[in-house]
């Protein structure tokens, strides 16, 4: 094939994509521009001596586009997989069709893996040795990071191109496998952190039942973290979280209203006592 | 402890600014609080200073992100802030990070939709320049959004580590003991706004049954979160392999049902 894409090439149009696809980042076009930046090069050599295909691929690959970038080095190599095989207006048609009906469910799967799975884990790791001093957890996120760029997001772009097109129609039935299966671990991991990442500290409340003849109170104690824990362990951060989820539901409710209100609350329940300092 | 010098300033803003761009790009995870804190810990000379106080803010944002392009509280550009002018004071790093940190994320998300938004001057331009085919305008456009992404980040770590100083002290100062004990307090209450809008994400209407999997293990058997999630890989492998094995054995069947059990 005449147009066919050099390693060097296709090496320069991957590196574009993970150097550039956010950088330009805006609301209009989210990685639009970043995504019309990165296959230049292939423009140039594709529709160079063309000038009509060239405005062409120029507008088509403006347009909006927003996925998890690691997810979108697949995404970028099935499109160059096609636009290689079908120089011209079809193929130029086709990739904007694929982007467009691949960019969602990429981003859910890629948003579930790599940020909210790796980063509850990793981040809860990471976290809680911090607090003690110690750097290891957040080197052992470091070696992720590093596993990720590396090996995972080159392993990507090359299973696009080399599956292209192909990849859509044999992806389209394991994927709502993988984002299933990605959420269940997702909420296993979740449910396992409510438990043990959130701190409520119950007091031991001293309450006066009665008095002496000489007026010296008699006290009794209430140790409610025991009470609790006898109901279930870790039952107050069951709640709070319960709470928390319905509230985010609410139209009028957003995170960093969230935050507020959970200070609030923490130093309300301090002042009242139910708290331990 | 001194004063911070200009030099410190100036490294501890650099990595500011160069670390939101490396999330956006390279993503080796110089956007990280820890990390960035732990950084900023080594500048002002008490790098365990910036891990607790970097360790107390990830721990509100466990696992969240800036899906589909929500803006987040910036905990990295707050945490680097918090980190220099609290070992410099001396306050306690959790009752500082849980109070003047977490009011500064929430202040920088502000910020970041500033930066979002100035982009779209570009993008416009770019456009002009995809009518005339200037192939080399359009990366030049793409590669000014860094300007503001950087100062997004940049801007309030210098302005508040110049002048922050005598702020913080006054306002160590003034703010009573009981609402410190509050904040500190916070600190352990605020990783539940990470987990509720992680199940937000997540179909925990649909399977509930794995949230409560999940707490079982950690909170009766005490299993380590590792240990969970290696058992939440297990119930994924399962998942996945009931789900896609009627498919396989139709795979040249193209007519798959779109699920919608995944809320973005």
């Amino acid at each position: 094939m005449k147009n066919s894409f050099t390693k060097k090439e296709l090496h320069k149009i991957h590196f574009n994509w993970i150097w550039q696809s956010q950088i330009g980042w805006n609301y209009e076009r989210m990685q639009g521009l970043g995504y019309l930046a990165s296959v230049l090069p292939a423009i140039d050599k594709l529709y160079g001596d063309n000038p009509e295909l060239k405005t062409k691929a120029l507008r088509v690959h403006s347009q909006f586009f927003n996925t998890q970038p690691a997810m979108g080095d697949i995404i970028l190599g099935i499109d160059m997989a096609i636009e290689e095989q079908n120089p011209n207006e079809v193929g130029i048609e086709t990739a904007a069709a694929v982007k467009t009906a691949l960019m969602g469910p990429f981003a859910g799967i890629g948003d579930t893996i790599f940020g909210m799975i790796t980063g509850a884990v990793f981040g809860s790791i990471a976290a809680s040795m911090a607090l003690e001093g110690s750097a290891i957890g957040i080197m052992i996120w470091e070696l992720w990071y590093l596993v990720v760029l590396f090996l995972i997001r080159p392993k990507f772009f090359d299973l696009g191109y080399k599956e292209g097109i192909k990849l859509v129609t044999s992806m389209s039935g394991t994927m709502n496998a993988l984002t299933e299966a990605a959420s269940v671990l997702g909420l296993t991991v979740v449910g396992a952190m409510i438990a043990t990442m959130i701190k409520f500290p119950l007091n031991t409340l001293s309450v006066q039942i009665s008095s002496e003849a000489d007026g010296t109170p008699i006290m009794k104690e209430f140790p409610i973290q025991t009470y609790a824990d006898s109901i279930m362990p870790a039952l107050f951060p069951a709640l709070l979280a319960a709470l928390c989820y319905w509230l985010l539901g609410k139209k009028w409710m957003n995170s960093n209203k969230l935050i507020v209100a959970v200070v609030v609350l923490a130093i309300i329940l301090r002042v009242v006592g139910v708290l331990k300092a | 402890m001194t004063d911070l010098n200009f030099l410190q300033i100036l490294l501890i803003t650099a990595w500011a600014f160069w670390g939101i761009i490396d999330a956006l790009s390279w993503n080796v995870g110089m956007n990280g609080a820890i990390l960035a804190c732990l950084f900023t810990g080594v500048v002002v000379g008490n790098p365990t200073y910036g891990l607790v106080v970097g360790g107390t803010l990830q721990m509100t944002q466990l696992g969240a992100g800036t899906y589909g392009g929500a803006s987040i509280p910036n905990i990295t550009s707050s945490g680097m802030i918090t980190t220099a002018l609290g070992a410099i004071t001396g306050a306690d790093p959790v009752t500082f990070a849980a109070s003047i940190g977490v009011a500064l994320a929430a202040l920088f998300t502000q910020l970041d939709i500033l930066a979002r938004f100035s982009n779209t001057v570009f993008q416009h331009i770019a456009d002009k320049y995809v009518e005339s085919g200037n192939t080399k305008g359009i990366t030049l456009m793409n590669h000014l959004g860094i300007i503001p992404w950087g100062l997004s980040r940049g801007l309030p770590v210098f302005v508040l580590l110049l002048f922050g100083q005598g702020l913080v002290d006054t306002l160590m100062a003034i703010i009573p003991q009981w609402l410190m004990d509050g904040f500190k307090l916070a600190g352990g209450l605020l990783p539940v706004v990470g987990f509720a809008i992680l199940l937000r994400y997540l179909p925990v209407q649909k399977k509930p049954q794995y949230v409560i999997l999940g707490f079982v293990l950690a909170a009766y058997l005490g299993m380590t979160t590792l240990g969970v999630a290696l058992v939440g890989l297990v119930a994924a492998l399962i998942v996945y392999q009931n789900a896609s094995a009627p498919t396989a054995t139709a795979a040249a069947s193209t007519t798959v049902s779109g699920g919608d059990d995944y809320e973005e």
